[in-house]
């Protein structure tokens, strides 16, 4: 009867944290908001790599490669004509289609290349030190893009804020522009789990040979999720310039790509509630540390996230959620906790199977 | 199903707060109004990360100007506070740094050291929100900025002295440029380039090396090969401590002697860091360097009961900036963003160095003449004055007609040699 | 002509000493060990801190860095690695946690940077040019490694013991091989052979908390387009990354020389998905067929 009703913890920790979201702004002054933006921006980033890793099991380095390459293209665009609205959509979409360009020749190159899935990784993470290098060096007048310096170690400033339709998106509009992004991808993916489409990409994540086997199609199908995956940080770093006005090439580089993966390896990969929560969870921890000067919080990080692969291999996501469940079973059920135990049993037979 | 009328109803809400909200506005800058007995300024400079070494004098120099401040009674009467913000030498975090102190705290200026990337990226945040703002660190110069104030050293001020020098020594005319790849490094060597040509010297080569680069096997051959008999060194950050030692052991054999000099030998913390025997020979002209300046002796001494790193002109630029900050208060008559910068631009303000001699804000350029100090390394880090310079002005800004007196109408922009 | 094969040794010594612990762990257990470099930072603040202040002769701080560098490794080992045996997958983001953690740990410790320790010896002169002795040494220590190591694996028992485990883990386990006690001692190694690195390096170069991340990108390439086997691939990869990045950046700049030794390795790994260990094996089969 629960399953009826979709009450899992999942969908209350869901539905409570996005409530949250959306009655954050009423509450809190402009500065605030603005500050809660960026949590979104990062959202909508980590679900670019949930889509590659959680999803289809391509463990990308170079998420923060688009995202960089998305900011760049937005900032240059829109600093063509400063002062020219209706330019800036236009940059948007021109962003957002060239990271999905290129992540798309770059999942050629992997995929029909038949390059070891396993070196994804690596070829990603030298690409994106290759273009951070690249882009630092680049702050002499000669390196211009349509008439915008690259700026090199400064990189872009004073990015215009994105406008649509007169619409400018700052502070608070910014906020629920972010928000609204993020929530939609977060529909979008929720179904996905459980749509023909995900499993497709479930099925290669979990044994890529076997899929081809079945008659999927899986160098394609992973060359466009890879593409996906591009477009989708692209857009993230479009928000990014328009939200800070800046983006610099240490951006572009590896570390960014690592928290994108370390929060996913913290909330597991199979549940992207869990990523979306951690995500917020990790980025607001992190910021606070840093404001409160203290020199301790990246041994904390190294230690946390070291405690956490080792016992917790699944995720704190994951976890929490079936330890949730079974209360809330216990809660509901009561007297019958035996009977849904034994069920439960049955149903971790098939997933013990499924560890291996 | 449940998720679908939970999802049509989040999306109708978020879309009419996005209108409503948009019709709200955004919000602006607090306005500053100072009650009680203090007034508060904020730092933001590098307390953690890579750049941490060089910035540790900078507390130090803050700590130290603060207590003279508070000493004479405090700026028009009111305690002096410093609220300090990490950079962690990571430019996003002096960006939410610089919003926080500007939208979000009662500041009424803030200062912040660190690199030129970090400066630029918050610049564009003080001048929205029309708070002065004081760069204390050296950078490669032409920000012309009605807001932001640039205490430190600029490319015309040292590199002339160094080059004027070495002329009338015959010490060499080849120059083998090495410096940073980066903005800074790189409009350095712009800077070094004019000059040189200018004056008649031949650049026989340049090398633009990234900031995590710690082997030089590949540089140093090239500049032997060049011929070079000047090496003029721009490199920056802990990486580059490396060279030196390098440097020497390829070089030490060599039947000519080169030079090695620079705008930045010693200012990334080689005096704690590297052996002496690798820095003699070293030529520098700064605003500042140990045991050179009689009148310096008490600065120092009451510096090293707080701090035994070396200091820097790094630190001398930041004590210098606050007290000219309170000058400019003091002339002002009160802490209003505009009125101090009106007091500034009225060419009256300037400011105790803690060093026996006074440095003033030119009014037209937003930057600051110094006593530039050209000396060189001897034995044991003990270094030996050649020359005292006395106020040298800025003179770049002025050169390509910016005048800055005027509140609001100021480009706004960084300026280098290419632009004109 | 020299200075080129000078350069070339210079950056092979460095990419050698920095990459060999990686690729013996990685080849024999799997497991990708992000803290390499910390390991060489642990060795460096050793020698900065015993010779630079204490004025231990070098040689003593050295041993003494291999064996703190060493008892690093197997609480490493004991507390963290041995969990993740059975899955290197996680290897890689879990020892980048500890390697964060100890790189924090370093800053603090060695705030502006540790103690400067002088290179002993001085310089050769030859010709026009002066070659640091230290710097001749270092590579003839790496050479001198690579044939100790060869010997170790090739004509001892343990030797033979790690070659089975690497071929197949499994299989040399149930012939009787101790493999949790071949881990300890790989992991023994690789941690003294990082302390050994980072120590002779600390002469050269500023000590400070990020001291590791200077080797890592480097070792990490060599790593990987050097596969499954500890001396031969990386003394191959070592030797190609080392003549890339020499010889462009000689010619056209430190930043060509980096950029252009990170598109090497994407290439090699794109044309040979083993690493220089699958290639050299492949030929070997097919030698020995004939």
């Amino acid at each position: 009867m629960l399953k009826k009703l979709n009450i899992t913890t999942e969908n209350i920790i869901a539905a409570i944290f996005w409530m949250i979201c959306l009655i954050y702004p009423f509450t809190h002054n402009p500065y605030y908001v603005n500050n809660f933006t960026y949590y979104f921006i990062m959202i909508i980033f980590m679900m670019s790599l949930y889509v590659l890793w959680g999803f289809t099991g391509i463990f990308s380095f170079g998420q923060a490669a688009f995202f960089g390459v998305g900011a760049y293209a937005y900032g240059i665009i829109s600093k063509t004509s400063p002062g020219n609205q209706a330019i800036r959509p236009l940059a948007l979409l021109v962003a957002v289609a060239v990271c999905f360009l290129s992540a798309l020749i770059l999942g050629t190159f992997i995929y029909y290349g038949h390059i070891n899935a396993s070196f994804i990784g690596i070829i990603t993470f030298c690409l994106s030190l290759v273009l951070q290098t690249f882009m630092t060096q680049t702050s002499g007048t000669e390196w211009q893009i349509l008439g915008v310096p690259l700026g090199g170690y400064n990189g872009l400033n004073d990015i215009p804020v994105l406008s649509v339709f007169g619409i400018s998106f700052q502070k608070q509009s910014m906020y629920f522009l972010c928000f609204a992004a993020s929530f939609i991808f977060y529909l979008i993916f929720r179904r996905m789990q459980h749509s023909r489409t995900g499993y497709t990409l479930f099925g290669i994540r979990e044994n890529a040979e076997r899929s081809e086997l079945f008659g999927y199609d899986t160098t394609l199908i992973s060359t466009i999720v890879f593409a996906v995956g591009g477009a989708i940080a692209g857009f993230a770093g479009v928000l990014y310039a328009s939200w800070s006005g800046y983006i610099v090439p240490s951006t572009l580089g590896t570390s960014i790509s690592f928290i994108g993966v370390i929060i996913i390896a913290l909330a597991g990969r199979y549940s992207i509630t869990g990523a979306t929560v951690i995500t917020l969870l990790y980025c607001w921890l992190t910021r606070f540390m840093a404001s409160q000067g203290s020199s301790y919080s990246q041994i904390i990080q190294g230690i946390v996230l070291v405690l956490i692969m080792l016992f917790i291999p699944r995720g704190i996501g994951e976890t929490i959620f079936s330890f949730g469940d079974k209360l809330l079973e216990g809660i509901i059920y009561g007297k019958q906790r035996h009977v849904s135990r034994k069920r439960n049993y049955e149903k971790q037979g098939s997933y013990a199977e499924q560890e291996q | 199903m449940k998720k679908g009328i939970f999802s049509k109803a989040m999306a109708v809400i978020s879309a009419a707060a996005m209108l409503f909200t948009t019709a709200c506005g955004s919000g602006t800058a607090q306005a500053r109004s100072v009650d009680g007995d203090t007034v508060r300024i904020g730092w933001i400079h590098d307390l953690s990360g890579n750049n941490a070494g060089s910035s540790a004098v900078v507390s130090t120099a803050i700590e130290m100007a603060t207590e003279d401040i508070n000493a004479r009674g405090g700026v028009l009467g009111k305690k002096l506070e410093v609220v300090k913000k990490d950079g962690a030498s990571n430019t996003q975090n002096y960006s939410d740094a610089a919003n926080e102190l500007a939208y979000n705290s009662d500041v009424v200026a803030v200062f912040s050291s660190g690199t030129s990337a970090s400066r630029e990226a918050i610049r564009g945040t003080f001048e929205e929100a029309k708070l002065p703002y004081f760069y204390s660190s050296l950078y490669e110069g032409g920000v012309a900025s009605d807001y932001n104030i640039c205490t430190g050293q600029t490319p015309e001020q040292n590199v002339l002295p160094i080059l004027e020098y070495i002329q009338a020594n015959n010490l060499g005319t080849k120059i083998y440029l090495v410096a940073a790849d980066y903005n800074f490094g790189q409009i350095s060597g712009e800077w070094l380039t004019k000059y040189a040509e200018e004056m008649g010297f031949e650049i026989v080569g340049s090398e633009y090396i990234p900031l995590d680069v710690t082997q030089y096997g590949s540089t140093i051959t090239n500049i032997i090969d060049s011929g070079a008999e000047i090496v003029w060194y721009d490199l920056v950050g802990s990486a580059a401590l490396s060279f030196y030692e390098q440097y020497y052991n390829a070089t030490s054999g060599l039947d000519r002697d080169i030079l090695l000099t620079g705008g930045t030998p010693l200012i990334s913390g080689e005096l704690s860091s590297v052996d002496p025997k690798y820095l003699e020979g070293i030529l520098v002209c700064s605003v500042y360097f140990e045991g050179i300046i009689t009148e310096a002796a008490d600065f120092e001494k009451r510096y090293y009961e707080k701090n035994s790193t070396g200091i820097t002109d790094a630190a001398i630029t930041a004590y210098a900036s606050m007290m000219m900050w309170a000058n400019a208060c003091e002339i002002a008559g009160s802490f209003d963003s505009d009125a101090v910068m009106t007091a500034i631009n009225s060419g009256k303000v300037s400011g105790d160095s803690g060093i026996g001699s006074t440095i003033s804000i030119d009014p037209k350029q937003h930057h600051c003449n110094f006593n530039m100090y050209l000396c060189r390394m001897g034995k044991d880090k003990k270094m030996e004055l050649i020359e005292t310079y006395e106020d040298v002005k800025p003179t770049y800004l002025s050169s390509i007609g910016i005048d800055l007196s005027t509140l609001g109408e100021a480009p706004n922009k960084q300026f280098t040699p290419l632009d004109d | 002509m020299l200075q080129m094969i000078y350069n070339f040794l210079e950056s092979f010594a460095y990419i050698s000493l920095a990459a060999i612990g990686m690729s013996i762990v990685y080849g024999i257990t799997g497991i990708t060990n992000m803290a390499q470099g910390e390991f060489m930072l642990i060795g460096a603040l050793v020698v900065s801190y015993l010779c630079g202040v204490a004025g231990i002769p070098f040689i003593i701080g050295i041993v003494l860095a291999m064996a703190v560098t060493a008892i690093a490794g197997i609480i490493l080992d004991r507390l963290v690695l041995v969990r993740l045996y059975n899955r290197p997958g996680d290897s890689l983001v879990c020892t980048y946690g500890v390697s964060i953690a100890l790189m924090q740990v370093g800053t603090i410790l060695t705030g502006v940077g540790a103690p400067a320790v002088q290179s002993p010896f001085g310089t050769l002169v030859v010709g026009n040019r002066s070659y640091s002795v230290y710097k001749i040494l270092l590579i003839a220590i790496s050479f001198i490694l690579f044939g100790l190591l060869y010997v170790v694996f090739n004509k001892s028992r343990f030797g033979l013991h790690a070659r089975a485990t690497m071929e197949k883990r499994e299989i040399a386990a149930s012939l009787g091989i101790n493999v949790s006690k071949m881990n300890i001692l790989v992991i023994v190694l690789a941690s003294a052979l990082g302390g050994l690195g980072g120590a002779l390096y600390a002469p050269t170069m500023s000590v400070t908390g990020t001291y590791g991340s200077n080797f890592l990108t480097h070792a990490f390439v060599a790593m990987i387009i050097g596969g499954s086997n500890p001396l031969v691939g990386t003394l191959m990869a070592a030797g190609l990354l080392a003549v890339v990045e020499s010889f462009l950046s000689l010619y056209f700049g430190a930043f060509i020389g980096r950029i252009g030794m990170l598109l090497v390795a994407i290439v090699i790994i794109r044309l040979i998905p083993g690493g220089f260990s699958g290639l050299v094996e492949r030929m070997m089969v097919r030698l020995r067929k004939r």
